[in-house]
């Protein structure tokens, strides 16, 4: 049941959850997310650490990263880069924004103007860049964690539903408990323990993962299990639109990277179970206005409703 | 706002069907998902077709007997044989049918809304042309699958803005033959709303940059500054955080948490001319703001929406729309 | 292709079908007109052609057409009643009716004319052989049916034909108890007309060589099957057409006079058998001689004992004959009917005339007359022979003088005439001799190239006694038939149905044709009758047909509900998914069962936490179930070690 290599992720995890206090399952899907080589969007109140959280992933996975806060002002050339005129060469001369990096953390991504997202979300769903007539290639990996505040309305454009898929997960974040509150209370900010930690893992060390995760197997009982999930949203009355065939590739890829993480080298029930809702809920539009309003009670609806095979 | 059914035109057979109808309400009563169409609530009658079919057969029939002609008696007995099977396929094709699910979205008037029904089918062969109406749509066939669940989709084109109640469902099938139709009522309450038509060419009311009450959602002043980003190019030297510089952490620059988002609120009462017409501009105009993504709040009778942006924003400000006059709250 | 079409090309092809099968009721003229009107429809509807425009004038055409067509079939059939008016009325109905057809409904009705084609088809002929056919086209037209019923391309035409397939055969059953219980009419209400057809077979006119122009058709002219043994074969005269009136050359039958002959007296025991009669388009029927009465109603049985029936016969018909092989006659023939059967018109024949007068007055008797005429034939060595060449006017002398030469239709007349110039009554019957015993049905096929002629003559104190002047001169033909004497008179057909083992073959085939013709297609309200009599129903009545009736409809009715009941799907698991459940069962017992979404690694830990003593074996089944199920391979040795486990959790 384990990897046959000695697995690189565990050091990771414990690295994040000295950062990140109780709040292992978040921090698993995180690193899920990235593995699967996936986008994530992680949708909170402020103040409960999602910018630590990403800062943690860019520090333990040995990344270069960017923080981006996104402004009402912002514009996508602040985001991606601007071709500038260099007087002394006589010719334009592309330089890069801060998207020209390993991880890009967006925080409050529902402020900037729908022009300046979609350059965002483009970007992501590309993994390069096109300015005037030349493309540039994101680096490897490269990865966008998004934030976004699902209760402030005033002023901020939410991520239009179409394109909330580009993410494969959402997730958020929620208080911690009291134990942690207090200990989070009493050793104050753990950005500070960042500096002193090793890098657990490297890009490549990253890549590596990702590959793992590739071969990770995908037995047919599982796949059916993924279809007639999928098959299940789009039977349901409290769905407008079920998840699409891509929703499902995502599904599984998170399935994978998940029974890595667990050092499984094949994936269970157990493991779509627990990526489903961080990759399904945020790509179901719900019928009858129903709209954010419990998606754990919907997504644990939806299990319920499908046998695992046996 | 209950719209009366559409009315049927006074024939005997309208007249017939309506009784039938609610002969079968007396008996049934009304229903709870999930509704399973048993033995004793499946009606099953001929068709137009089953009845040539039938005549037919009488005519065979009497022309085998009179010509003493065995060979069109065998024929005869074989499709007579043949229409009886057709009917219990047919009401096999419905028996044990369950209707899982019912859901109803809401339109424009002018538009359809649509009535979202899941169908399951326990049994392992599959269930096919089953079609589901109501009083206010037409028939619109869905196979079910063996063992698995399908889900029809019935267009209701909306006439009047306001509400539409529908309180039955008619689940039929003439599956395979078409000689014989089986039918199901499933009496459940559904409700949609028809939101006014987006129609009018006034202008939306000027933007406001944060209203009065609206600023009770807004978390920050904009004279402090939440966070700090990296200098680029063009920076205002004024908003650059000299002090993190001092302390050596770079050239930061300072960001201000600015509401600055533009924003409408779309007042009823400051809308010219009929009830209709201005329900169909304030529609009209959220429409438009949804389409570009601008947040905007709604002001209508005594209810008050702040402004925001999304579908579910845009769906609670239609809602608002369509109920106006209506005594009843939504459920 | 367009998407609707398939419903217009099942219901065109429907059609088609069902025109073919009335390819000989309708003159050639409609089919072709029908064939015509449905590939021109399945070309539009499937877009090699473009549709016709819309527009008044095409009512106005379709109507113009509607009006022609009734009138070119007033036209050919100077009526628009029978069968073969009617039916190529609904070739033509049908055809037009596809020009127009457009909606679902249409397709529909296209398919309701061909299955009245399919009952013009069926009123015409109920042979076997067509049979397969009727049942081809009743299944395209319940798969037609299931096609319409969807719109557009909905169901396969695979399905539709597995579909209506199933159908049918579920229905067969109740088809037959229907065809055998369901109470019969007896009686037309309406009389179908028929249109005319060519006669086959002995006419009542017979000229030197008209019997050997039968020779050569093999075609069976009437089946007989005996009550008990058979006759012997020397005895197997089927009398037909009494043939009373001779001029010279042609003999015929005159229907002007009738006379009352002398009673008959009946000797020995009666033959019974039952004849089923090919259609011959003449009103003759046959019966072995000397038929006693007349076996059915509408068929007269006339002075001289030959059969004939009101109508001509152009169904297959049967009917039940009792016939003496002896009979005598003490009685005196009147002075007509001596008259009548004496008389020659004209003077021909001198030769022959010269030598009935010479022997006939060397003769004491009429008996010895007889017996001294036949003893002359003998002695000439005439010879038998299929081709004796032409006949001059004086067609006896010619056959008994010059060529001595004939078949039977001469011998015959010459004999006749020979007796009739003695001033002895005597005239000639055709009929057919002998026949063919078919082993596997144990009846006998009587064809056409059976077809003989022989004389009778009346001795006083006998009567009418049947003389064979054939038998004297090849006497062998009595005992075979024609084609065992003389090969080189075979068509082509039946020499290839008379080599060995093909003719075994054709005997069985014929025998089922011959069942089905008195079991299926002549069962009647007295068959009906004594079917139920064969169930040890003592005095059957129409009560008894109604109560097996309900009782075999009911029977059938809860056969199809169990038959047709939906079962609700169950797949059956595979040992792994087997050895899981059944450790989940067991572990029912201890912790609230396995919820159908739970996974095998959450349910272990779930009831590790239950029962930690349980812990390490439940986990290590989980674990061994896992791999095999979702893991990249699964070996039997593995599957034996999950089950051996799954066993000791019991432990």
């Amino acid at each position: 049941m384990t990897a046959s290599t000695p697995n690189p992720t565990i050091g990771a995890l414990a690295d994040l959850d000295r950062v990140i206090l109780g709040k292992p399952q978040a921090v698993r899907l995180a690193l899920a997310c990235l593995i699967a080589r996936g986008h994530l969007l992680i949708e909170d109140v402020p103040g409960v650490g999602k910018t630590t959280l990403a800062h943690a992933l860019a520090h333990v996975l040995g990344l270069a990263w960017q923080r981006v806060q996104f402004t009402s002002d912002l514009l996508p050339a602040d985001i991606i880069g601007v071709s500038v005129f260099d007087a002394s060469r006589g010719e334009f001369s592309f330089r890069k924004g801060p998207i020209f990096t390993q991880l890009l953390l967006a925080d409050e991504v529902n402020r900037a103007s729908p022009k300046t997202q979609s350059a965002l979300l483009e970007a992501m769903e590309e993994r390069q860049v096109s300015v005037d007539v030349t493309t540039y290639r994101l680096p490897d990996p490269f990865f966008v964690v998004a934030t976004q505040n699902p209760f402030e309305q005033l002023g901020t454009f939410r991520l239009p539903e179409s394109q909330l898929d580009r993410f494969l997960m959402r997730i958020s974040l929620g208080y911690p408990d009291a134990q942690h509150e207090r200990a989070l209370l009493a050793e104050g900010d753990r950005r500070d323990l960042l500096p002193v930690m090793k890098p657990a893992l490297s890009p490549e060390g990253v890549r590596d993962l990702q590959a793992a995760a590739q071969r990770v197997h995908v037995a047919p009982a599982l796949l059916e299990y993924v279809q007639a999930l999928v098959a299940s949203t789009r039977q349901r009355t409290d769905v407008l639109l079920g998840l699409s065939p891509r929703a499902g590739q995502g599904l599984v890829r998170a399935a994978r990277a998940w029974a890595l993480l667990a050092g499984r080298d094949l994936v269970l029930p157990e493991d779509v179970q627990a990526v489903f809702g961080p990759v399904a809920s945020h790509r179901l539009e719900r019928t009858g206005g129903a709209g954010g309003a419990d998606h754990a009670a919907f997504v644990s609806g939806i299990l319920r409703g499908v046998p695992v095979p046996v | 706002m209950i719209r009366e059914r559409r009315q049927s035109k006074g024939t005997w057979r309208a007249q017939l069907r309506d009784r039938v109808r609610s002969w079968a309400r007396r008996r049934q009563g009304e229903d709870s998902l999930p509704v399973t169409l048993a033995t004793r609530r499946v009606y099953i009658l001929p068709t137009r077709a089953g009845f040539a079919f039938a005549a037919l057969l009488l005519l065979m029939l009497l022309a085998g007997l009179n010509y003493a002609n065995s060979i069109a008696l065998i024929v005869t007995f074989l499709l007579a044989g043949f229409a009886l099977i057709a009917m219990h396929l047919t009401h096999r094709n419905l028996v044990g049918l369950a209707l899982r699910g019912v859901a109803t979205t809401d339109a424009f008037v002018g538009e359809h809304g649509r009535l979202l029904l899941t169908l399951d089918n326990t049994a392992d062969t599959p269930r096919i042309g089953i079609e589901c109406e109501t009083d206010e749509t037409e028939r619109s066939p869905v196979d079910v699958p063996a063992t698995g669940s399908a889900r029809a989709e019935l267009g209701i084109s909306l006439a009047r803005r306001g509400r539409l109640r529908l309180d039955r469902i008619r689940i039929s099938t003439s599956f395979p033959f078409g000689l014989f139709r089986a039918w199901s009522y499933a009496h459940l309450p559904m409700e949609l709303l028809a939101w006014p038509a987006p129609r009018g060419r006034r202008d939306p009311p000027a933007e406001s940059t944060s209203g009065g009450q609206a600023t009770a959602v807004h978390r920050a002043g904009d004279e402090q500054w939440s966070s700090l980003r990296a200098f680029r190019s063009g920076d205002s030297p004024r908003q650059v955080a000299w002090a993190a510089y001092a302390r050596g952490r770079g050239l930061l620059v300072k960001v201000y948490e600015s509401p600055a988002a533009h924003h409408r609120t779309f007042d009823f009462d400051r809308v010219p001319g009929e009830v209709e017409q201005r329900l169909e501009q304030m529609s009209a105009w959220i429409v438009d703001a949804h389409a570009r993504g601008e947040s905007y709040g709604l002001r209508i009778g005594g209810e008050a929406l702040p402004p925001s942006s999304g579908s579910e924003h845009r769906e609670r400000c239609l809602d608002a729309l369509a109920l106006y006059g209506d005594p009843e709250p939504r459920p | 292709m367009i998407a609707a079409a398939r419903p217009h090309v099942a219901a065109t092809l429907v059609f088609a079908a069902s025109v073919l099968l009335v390819l000989f009721e309708a003159p050639l003229w409609c089919t072709a007109v029908a064939l015509g009107c449905a590939a021109w429809r399945i070309a539009v509807s499937v877009g090699w052609l473009n549709p016709p425009r819309a527009g008044s004038w095409r009512r106005l055409v379709f109507v113009t057409l509607t009006v022609a067509c009734v009138l070119a079939v007033l036209a050919n059939f100077r009526t628009l009643n029978g069968l073969s008016a009617g039916t190529a009325l609904l070739v033509l109905m049908g055809a037009l009716k596809l020009l127009e057809s457009r909606s679902r409904r249409d397709d529909g009705i296209v398919i309701g004319v061909a299955l009245f084609m399919l009952l013009a088809a069926v009123l015409g002929d109920q042979s076997l052989l067509r049979v397969p056919l009727y049942l081809l086209t009743v299944w395209g037209a319940c798969a037609a049916i299931a096609i319409i019923a969807h719109p557009g391309d909905a169901l396969p035409t695979r399905a539709a034909l597995r579909l209506s397939a199933r159908a049918l055969a579920m229905a067969a059953p109740l088809a037959a108890a229907c065809f055998l219980l369901f109470p019969r009419v007896s009686g037309q209400f309406w009389a179908l007309q028929r249109g005319q057809q060519a006669t086959t077979g002995l006419s009542d006119v017979m000229a030197p060589g008209a019997i050997g122009e039968l020779a050569s058709e093999y075609d069976p002219a009437f089946r007989v099957r005996f009550e008990g043994s058979p006759p012997p074969r020397e005895t197997l005269y089927f009398r037909g057409v009494v043939l009373n009136s001779f001029d010279g050359f042609t003999w015929r039958r005159a229907r002007s006079h009738t006379w009352n002959p002398p009673p008959l007296e009946m000797l020995g025991a009666p033959v019974r058998y039952r004849v089923t009669l090919e259609p011959s388009y003449r009103p003759w029927l046959f019966a072995l001689d000397t038929v006693a009465r007349s076996p059915r109603r509408n068929v007269f049985l006339a002075h001289d004992r030959q059969l004939t029936a009101m109508d001509d016969i152009d169904t297959v018909t049967s009917y039940d004959a009792e016939s003496y092989l002896r009979t005598r006659s003490t009685g005196k023939l009147s002075v007509a009917g001596h008259r009548y059967e004496t008389r020659i018109e004209g003077e021909g024949n001198p030769r022959t005339r010269a030598l009935a007068l010479s022997l006939r007055a060397q003769s004491g008797s009429d008996a010895e007359y007889a017996q001294r005429v036949l003893q002359w034939f003998q002695e000439q060595r005439l010879e038998y022979t299929l081709d004796p060449g032409p006949t001059s006017v004086d067609s006896v002398d010619s056959t008994l003088f010059d060529s001595k030469r004939g078949f039977c239709a001469h011998f015959a007349s010459a004999y006749a005439t020979l007796m009739r110039m003695a001033d002895v009554p005597a005239h000639v019957v055709t009929g057919y001799l002998g026949g063919e015993w078919n082993p596997a049905g144990g009846y006998l096929i009587v064809r056409q190239s059976d077809a003989h002629a022989w004389t009778e003559v009346w001795l006083d104190g006998h009567g009418w006694t049947r003389i064979d002047p054939t038998s004297v001169v090849e006497p062998e033909r009595l005992q075979r038939g024609l084609y065992d004497l003389m090969p080189q008179s075979m068509g082509a057909t039946a020499q290839v149905l008379r080599s060995a083992w093909i003719s075994r073959i054709a005997h069985v085939w014929d025998s089922a044709n011959q069942w089905w013709q008195e079991r299926v297609v002549e069962f009647n309200a007295r068959a009906q009758l004594s079917f139920l009599r064969n169930l040890g129903i003592d005095s059957p009545g129409w009560q008894h047909l109604g109560w097996g009736f309900a009782i075999a409809l009911l029977t059938w009715i809860g056969w199809v509900s169990l038959t047709l009941r939906r079962s609700v799907a169950r797949q059956r698991p595979d040992r792994i998914a087997r050895a899981w459940l059944a450790a989940t069962r067991k572990l029912a017992r201890v912790a609230p069962a396995r919820a159908a979404d739970e996974g095998p690694i959450a349910f272990a830990r779930r009831i590790g936490a239950a029962r930690p003593d349980l812990a390490p074996a439940v986990s290590d089944v989980a674990e061994r179930y896992v791999r095999l199920r979702f893991g990249p391979s699964s070996s039997a040795p593995e599957v034996l070690e999950l089950e051996r486990a799954v066993r000791r959790l019991a432990a």
